[in-house]
């Protein structure tokens, strides 16, 4: 059986350094010792992989604390951190074969995650601090089963099978207050949460189910079953509000946080290309060639020396809950 | 120059040694996470790609691939316009219609367009431009 445990890694990973750091010479040399012999006990296992990385994103090392630009192709693993400036956006591609992307000005962090394609079985836990990010469930490898969370400030989403978007912060709150649904109401800057599902709708196509997500806040849950419905938490301790529909015009900007426009110029940061893209190449005949193989396990240490950043690159519930800053939703 | 030529094309000899890895396998989209990055960086093998996990009945693998395929390349017509057909068979005709607006003016090929218009039935053709919308 091939687990994918990251948090059993990083809890292995963090007892071996624990005994190197404190035992004396001699267990120190035991647990080197033990790292030779069985590299793959010491090494943690990826959570995912990020598969497109855009301008300005580094990923701060849960391992070493110390945070570098990401590269594309990175491993990414449990506790690891996110973070994003304008104009910026990286996808994480999750074992499972989720997508996960992390849009602009935004700080992610990678709770739990573990998978288990032989028993097919998941778990895993994202929270959201600030800034845009958009949730697609996996279905290769045999659509797993399993508890999968999303976690902003003010809220938690429980996740059954799906697309969906959100915003954390000032451009909540920006793209909320347009929203007739929503109108002003006291938000937090840096809490307000506002949260969309894309899909897949109910006359869905090929192997995809009608998505839908529980919204839970101050205690109440909204479920959440149709496409571009959107719930809305603008501080902590309040119910969530929605759900409603939102107009084109948020649903445009959000968009605007997630993925660059035609107009926008080919993302970059450095680096070379050319010798990446036939690094690249090598890889994929290398990985086509040998097939099948899900992923290697082990920490990839953060960029090449000269590599930088390579990013070319509902239906509404029943009975919606009361807005609890007085004005009612879709109202 | 001659590197050009490998640049352009290795990711595109890669994807197609993985779609003929195994002759079982030959009619399938890769699902190796590495050659699923390597063959979303240029349009043209992001757009192959898609075309395979659509036909494998995998919609949400192609909205990936091509949403990676646009972080890179915004500015590439036909991956958002097979994007915005997906859209619509995922029974998202908004975000269709988000996308489609983004494109302004630009020339569509009644070809592409025909693929849209497949998926999303009746849908506004975006006019020449007056003025950049973003």
């Amino acid at each position: 059986m091939r687990r994918h445990c990251a948090s059993c890694s990083a809890a292995r990973e963090t007892a071996v350094n624990r005994a190197l750091l404190s035992a004396g010479g001699p267990l120190a040399l035991v647990a080197a010792l033990g790292l030779a012999i069985e590299p793959a006990l010491a090494q943690p296992n990826p959570a995912g992989v990020a598969a497109a990385v855009r301008n300005k994103v580094e990923i701060r090392s849960a391992a070493t604390r110390k945070a570098h630009p990401a590269v594309l192709r990175e491993r990414l693993f449990m506790a690891d951190q996110v973070q994003t400036g304008a104009a910026s956006q990286l996808q994480l591609l999750l074992l499972d074969r989720t997508t996960f992307t992390v849009g602009a000005n935004a700080r992610v962090t990678i709770d739990r995650f573990v998978y288990d394609p032989a028993a097919n079985s998941r778990s895993a836990g994202i929270s959201v601090a600030h800034g845009a990010f958009r949730f697609m469930s996996g279905r290769a490898l045999g659509k797993p089963g399993g508890a999968v969370n999303v976690r902003t400030p003010v809220a938690a989403i429980g996740i059954r099978g799906t697309i969906f978007e959100g915003v954390v912060g000032e451009d909540a709150i920006r793209i909320a207050e347009d929203e007739p649904a929503v109108g002003r109401v006291k938000a937090d800057k840096g809490e307000a949460s506002l949260i969309v599902l894309r899909g897949p709708g109910p006359r869905t196509q090929g192997d995809t189910a009608p998505g839908a997500i529980d919204v839970t806040a101050a205690d109440r849950t909204v479920a959440v079953e149709g496409a571009d419905l959107a719930v809305y938490v603008p501080r902590a301790g309040v119910p969530p509000i929605g759900p409603f529909r939102i107009s084109p015009a948020g649903l445009e900007a959000l968009q605007e946080l997630l993925r660059p426009g035609p107009g926008s110029p080919p993302g970059g940061g450095g680096g070379n290309h050319t010798a990446r893209n036939v690094l690249i190449g090598a890889g994929v005949i290398a990985a086509g060639v040998l097939g099948g193989k899900l992923l290697g396990g082990g920490r990839k240490k953060g960029p090449a020396k000269g590599q930088g950043n390579v990013g070319k690159q509902g239906k509404p519930s029943a009975v919606p809950p009361p807005n609890p800053n007085g004005k009612p939703p879709g109202g | 120059m001659r590197i050009f030529g490998l640049r352009t094309c290795l990711p595109a000899i890669g994807l197609a040694s993985a779609l003929c890895a195994a002759p079982a396998a030959a009619q399938t989209a890769p699902t190796d996470i590495d050659t699923l990055i390597g063959a979303s960086l240029s349009p043209d093998t992001g757009m192959t790609l898609a075309r395979a996990q659509i036909s494998d009945r995998d919609l949400l693998g192609a909205a990936g691939t091509l949403e990676r395929v646009l972080l890179a390349h915004p500015e590439a017509l036909p991956p958002r316009l097979l994007y915005a057909s997906l859209l619509c068979r995922l029974d998202d005709r908004e975000g269709a219609e988000v996308e489609i607006g983004l494109l302004g003016g630009q020339p569509i090929a009644d070809a592409d367009w025909a693929e849209v218009t497949g998926a999303c039935g009746a849908i506004a053709r975006p006019a020449p431009p007056r003025g950049k919308r973003r």
